[in-house]
């Protein structure tokens, strides 16, 4: 089965010259959940607006679906943009029997009710949107996202400002439709979120596409192993120069490439430092994203 | 372009628009004309009140619908409109949606300028049998009126568009009398296709039935079409660049 996007040497030049997407080549596989990482301004939004149609590309080929005119996939995509503005002097729910009947849906009102539930909106769903909180906003606008039980969800920041209750309710909606077999793209800052609900990373930085790799294999940074010591890593262990070696102080704990490991061992027992354990080590999704994007 | 989705559209930015109370504006505006106008009457007409009534106030609602659909339009478009768009398989749905809001205010916009005209003795009751002689006329025009005004602003309309409708509108409406004799029969030619604009305001402003009209109200209304159409092509090769 084709990608459910799939990026080619993808560039975007607006008309003042700025370059919002340089030579992006990426693939989304279908059933995928993959985060869009990037400081603001790096070409996330400007990705999400051409895979939608919304921005006209540059340079390189883009297909959406299987749609190479990416509109005609519109039927099949649900989209929160990151500041979902709804109508706030209509209902919840006669907002979203608009949006069905726009979206062309047979039983738009029965849809609408499941994604009212999906979401926990149902108790609120006929008082005017211009009293929601910006969690219930949000609510709302992923409920319209979800008519039609789409085959690919774009997201544009879903949970950010959001209190934990909302956040987690966004989170575990995202992840009941991929277990559906839908395909996420979302664009977040919270690396936190992204750790819980992704399986995939791509880091965009100045419009280019610095890494796009499955969220272990980022996390795991190549072959590293972690060794703790007793008494933790401190100006002892310092001492002996294991830093020439390729190791570093993490968390109190000893970082090294896996090919080093049996010399810091044998530095470490000559010198009677205790040694509790020996694992591979993990990156935070952060430490990968700061090291990638310093790299660049 | 898909009329099911773009009658959606319609009735979506409807239900906004008058929620908002912006669609009360308008009512006020023709209050506000009937209020301030004169009475009068044309003899030339079979129902003279009705032709001075609609002579004078055809062109009040004109006006109103231009600067509605402005309104409609600055309120409609945004960051909200995106995800109206995303729904959407193409741009021209959501021009036709805008076109056919417009449209759709303009039947309870003539009644109540009927009713303010009765109302306030402008109207003779007697003269209502006018009504229907007019409003196709008038009607159709308004529609035309509103799918100009929203497929100019941006971001419908860019700036070419805007330019060649200033220019046409200068080219065409610059009074005859101006302009050199040699000129004035390519002005005749340029002003060609307002024909069927000027016919129905003139079953307007005598309150008679035209036979002209059986061509120039359909001639008008696919006006409209074909601007959405032309318009509506243009604006989805155009980046969508809202805030």
């Amino acid at each position: 089965m084709a990608a459910a996007i799939v990026c080619a040497a993808l560039s975007k030049r607006y008309a003042n010259g700025v370059l919002g997407l340089d030579g992006v080549t990426l693939e989304v596989p279908r059933g995928a959940a993959m985060a869009l990482l990037g400081q603001n301004g790096a070409g996330k939004s400007t990705l999400m607006k051409l895979v939608l149609g919304f921005l006209r590309p540059s340079g390189g080929r883009l297909e959406v679906l299987g749609e190479e005119r990416v509109e005609r996939a519109h039927g099949r995509i649900g989209y929160v943009p990151e500041s979902p503005l709804p109508e706030p002097g209509l209902s919840g729910r006669a907002w979203l029997r608009h949006m069905a009947r726009v979206a062309g849906l047979r039983d738009g009102a029965a849809a609408v009710e499941r994604a009212l539930d999906e979401v926990d909106l149902v108790a609120a769903a006929g008082r005017r949107m211009s009293g929601y909180s910006r969690g219930m906003m949000q609510r709302v606008a992923l409920a319209q996202a979800l008519l039609g039980e789409p085959e690919l969800l774009l997201l544009d920041e879903p949970a950010s400002g959001l209190d934990p209750e909302s956040r987690w309710r966004i989170r575990e909606v995202i992840r009941a439709r991929r277990l559906a077999g839908a395909t996420v793209v979302m664009s977040s800052h919270d690396l936190a979120e992204v750790e819980t609900v992704c399986d995939a990373v791509a880091m965009i930085h100045q419009g280019r596409l610095l890494a796009s790799a499955p969220l272990a294999e980022l996390r795991s940074g190549g072959p590293r192993v972690e060794i703790e010591v007793g008494g933790g890593a401190g100006p002892g262990v310092a001492a002996l120069g294991l830093e020439r070696l390729g190791a570093e102080v993490r968390d109190g704990r000893l970082v090294l490439p896996e090919e080093a490991a049996a010399d810091v061992l044998r530095v470490l027992l000559e010198a009677g430092v205790p040694i509790v354990s020996l694992n591979p080590a993990r990156r935070s999704l952060e430490q990968a994203y700061l090291e990638a994007t310093r790299a660049s | 372009m898909n009329v099911r989705a773009a009658v959606a559209v319609a009735r979506l930015v409807v239900a906004s628009y008058v929620r908002s109370g912006w669609a009360a504006g308008e009512a006020v505006i023709v209050l506000a004309v009937v209020a301030f106008s004169s009475a009068g009457s044309d003899p030339a007409s079979p129902h003279p009140a009705a032709a001075y009534f609609f002579g004078l106030h055809g062109v009040d609602f004109l006006g109103a619908t231009a600067l509605g659909a402005v309104i409609m339009v600055r309120r409609s478009i945004g960051l909200r409109s995106l995800v109206v768009l995303s729904r959407l398989e193409s741009r021209t749905t959501y021009l036709a949606g805008m076109v056919l809001a417009s449209a759709a205010l303009r039947v309870p916009l003539l009644l109540l300028l009927v009713a303010l005209g009765v109302a306030s003795g402008r109207l003779p009751v007697g003269d209502l049998v006018a009504v229907p002689l007019v409003a196709p006329g008038l009607l159709a025009n308004a529609v035309l009126v509103g799918a100009v005004t929203i497929g100019l602003l941006s971001p419908f309309g860019g700036r070419e568009e805007r330019a060649i409708a200033l220019v046409y509108g200068i080219v065409a409406l610059v009074p005859v009398l101006d302009l050199p004799a040699l000129a004035r029969p390519a002005q005749g030619v340029i002003q060609l296709p307002l024909w069927p604009v000027g016919i129905n305001y003139q079953a307007c402003y005598q309150a008679a039935a035209l036979p002209a009209e059986l061509v120039a109200v359909p001639l008008v209304l696919a006006y409209a079409a074909g601007l959405c159409l032309v318009i509506g092509r243009r604006f989805a090769a155009r980046d969508l660049l809202l805030a």
